[in-house]
């Protein structure tokens, strides 16, 4: 109950924020700019800025490997998410690279490494095993009382990892349907019956509907997503039965529609893998990185594959401003009118897993 | 004088790892890898054929209750070198936790027991029934629950050490059959759908072996240690049939087999002798604990015994991870690939 009413508050659009007005907004950092963990030869792990030209913006120091980040719709800052099973999240300063807060999941519970700010900036939710029980969650975060921890709900499924906040102000909360647990290490519990799904949840906390895949494509997690300003929302999957199976993956969700599946001809050189997907910013074409294959697979918007790319290691992609960046080995990438540029970064960094446009 | 001196030791470091590294056969370690895994999902195998039909006699009375215990004793003790393995097969079948449901913080072993035994007597020895239900219903923990508590025994244990006995058969197969997991290790390769390189399934049992480990440290000795002030007693695994140090034990030799006949000479710095008397340690420092785990946990003197051998093996983890990993030439660093 106390939860609703926290959320209701959000919806009624109050609280957006008294440190707005002390906290640098996006508009005064230098645009565009990208972050991504990254990591080091010698085993450090940070959080990187990065600029569209490959310059590093500022590398901040974390205690273990991140994933994914989520930022603010008005203040200059994001919130990064350590890599399952983590337990930690950190909120920048993304002006300077400081550290503004450190958020420690409760007792029970940890992230899966993604979140997404409520429309109004008040609330962050965030993807969490409730492993004991065993169940998905989104934990809820009120960014307006230095992200106290103010209640939770369930997410839909098991294994929630990334959420959306689509156009309309709902979120899409892809569940992968894989159980696990910390005392298993990263081992995968429950292939055998995992149900992957695709849930859209109110900022209020209630689950309005979710899309299962069905038949033998219950095994092909839902993992991360992107949208359009429809609200459909196209997933990258992991396919996680029989490895000789040959799986399609990438999936589409419409409202009120059966999910699509896409096929692309060079799906088997991903390595039943796909990484991270985005939508191009003019919507024509949508990226999916192979990090396992080392290539990149192109779609249109209708979910038809219209190219591949090799690139070795590439892990995030995002919107740049006319086209998509790409992490890769020893670099980024840069997509734009069907032509793919590489571009170096210095210093010997492997990127870790996603790449979040902030400014 | 000192300068180059140094120069030259580091040279000669230099060249002695990349030599090793390059030295190490990856396909002969795998197939000395793959016979102790076959050996040791054989055992599991037989070991669950002769629990079941233990089942059938214990419940009709020719078998008496201590035999019962010793074939259920055997059983456990052949997963336990297996319990580090959970890739492929045992991933794949969800068998970590229809074969060993825990930890059990909600009591789903109850629940599930519950639900089974509602079911008519000739259903709850149908293999089938046990497949059907509850996973926390369908291994050793279930079992144990029904041996040691007052729940009515038969014939539930029929039905579920038959459900065991098919899920060892079906672990053999899909790991050692025809086109199973090992000959997809055997056909490392750019069309391969799991292994790209041969090192890479050399890394895939290093990280088991190291799993393992944590598994000893972290979880089993772990979990009932908490704190002086707070033990846990009842988290200790296998606490009502006081099995738990057998387990580790069991568990610590799988480890020792895999990479002693498994890795071989391709582990010599620091030297298999070395790895092996860290290990024959360990299990001194088990026997020192002299009592069961859930009882040695709540006694100061103990408790620093128990203590005392999670630290050894959390040495000889740190041994791996500084040295023996890279002897092997298996990247232990970060990779993109690794995925999430």
């Amino acid at each position: 109950m106390r939860r609703r009413r926290f959320l209701m508050a959000a919806g009624a659009g109050l609280g957006s924020g008294l440190a707005a007005t002390l906290s640098p907004v996006w508009a005064d950092i230098n645009a565009p700019m990208f972050i991504t963990a990254g990591n080091r030869p010698d085993n450090s792990t940070w959080l990187i800025g990065l600029s569209l030209t490959g310059e590093v913006c500022f590398s901040f120091p974390i205690p273990g490997r991140g994933h994914a980040a989520a930022s603010h719709p008005e203040r200059a800052e994001a919130v990064a998410f350590a890599r399952r099973p983590g337990r930690f999240a950190m909120v920048l300063d993304c002006a300077n690279g400081q550290e503004i807060r450190r958020l420690e999941a409760p007792a029970g519970r940890h992230f899966y490494g993604h979140g997404a700010f409520t429309a109004d900036g008040q609330y962050l939710l965030t993807t969490e095993n409730a492993y004991d029980i065993p169940d998905g969650r989104c934990g809820v975060w009120d960014a307006s009382r230095g992200y106290a921890r103010v209640g939770e709900f369930a997410s839909g499924g098991i294994g929630p990892h990334e959420i959306l906040r689509l156009p309309n102000g709902t979120f899409a909360v892809a569940n992968g349907g894989i159980q696990t647990h910390p005392d298993f290490a990263r081992a995968k519990l429950n292939l055998p019956t995992m149900q992957t799904s695709l849930s859209i949840v109110s900022q209020t906390g209630e689950v309005l509907s979710t899309s299962p895949l069905t038949g033998d494509m219950r095994q092909n997690s839902v993992r991360h997503i992107d949208a359009d300003q429809k609200g459909r929302v196209i997933a990258a999957l992991q396919w996680q039965g029989s490895p000789t199976v040959a799986a399609p993956l990438v999936a589409s969700f419409s409202p009120s529609t059966a999910p699509e599946l896409s096929y692309h001809p060079k799906d088997a050189g991903m390595k039943h893998y796909a990484g991270s997907i985005a939508i191009s910013p003019d919507g024509s074409e949508f990226a999916v990185t192979g990090p396992k294959g080392n290539q990149v697979l192109f779609f249109d918007a209708g979910g038809h594959p219209t190219g591949q790319e090799i690139l070795d290691q590439p892990s995030g992609v995002a919107k740049a401003s006319d086209g998509l960046l790409i992490t890769c080995k020893g670099g980024i990438a840069l997509r734009s009118q069907g032509a793919l540029e590489r571009i170096p970064v210095t210093d010997d960094w492997t990127w870790d897993n996603h790449l979040v446009r902030v400014a | 004088m000192m300068k180059r001196f140094a120069v030259a030791i580091l040279a000669a470091c230099l060249l002695a790892t990349s030599a090793s590294a390059q030295e190490t056969d990856h396909g002969a370690l795998r197939e000395r890898a793959l016979k102790v895994l076959e050996a040791q999902f054989s055992v599991f195998r037989d070991a669950t054929k002769v629990l079941q039909t233990a089942s059938t006699d214990y419940c009709d009375g020719s078998l008496s209750r201590d035999e019962y215990l010793v074939a259920f004793k055997d059983t456990w003790l052949a997963w336990a070198p297996l319990d580090s393995y959970q890739f492929g097969p045992i991933e794949q079948s969800g068998a970590v936790l229809s074969i060993n449901f825990w930890p059990d913080k909600k009591g789903f072993v109850g629940r599930g027991l519950r639900n089974l035994l509602s079911l008519p007597p000739e259903r709850q020895s149908d293999p089938q029934t046990v497949a059907a239900g509850s996973a926390a219903a369908q291994g050793f923990p279930a079992i144990e629950m029904l041996m040691f508590t007052d729940i009515k025994e038969c014939p539930a244990i029929v039905g579920i050490s038959g459900h065991m006995n098919a899920v060892a058969e079906q672990l053999l197969l899909d790991w050692f059959d025809e086109g199973g997991w090992a000959d997809l290790a055997r056909n490392a390769g750019p069309d391969n759908p799991v292994y790209l390189t041969e090192v890479e399934f050399t890394k895939v049992l290093y990280t088991a072996i190291d799993f393992g480990l944590t598994r000893i440290a972290d979880t089993r000795l772990g979990r009932p240690l908490g704190s002086f002030d707070r033990p846990f007693p009842k988290r200790a695994e296998a606490w009502r049939s006081g099995l738990s140090l057998d387990i580790i034990h069991a568990q610590l030799d799988g480890i020792e087999t895999l990479l002693h006949r498994g890795f071989g000479p391709a582990v010599f710095n620091p030297s298999m002798s070395w790895v092996r008397k860290v290990i024959a340690d360990t299990h001194k420092r088990i026997d020192l604990i002299a009592a069961p785990l859930d009882q040695a946990v709540q006694q100061p003197q103990m408790r620093i015994r128990v203590e005392a051998a999670q630290t050894k093996v959390r040495y000889l983890q740190l041994q791996f991870d500084e040295d023996i990993g890279p002897g092997l030439g298996v990247e232990t660093g970060f990779s993109a690939a690794d995925g999430d």
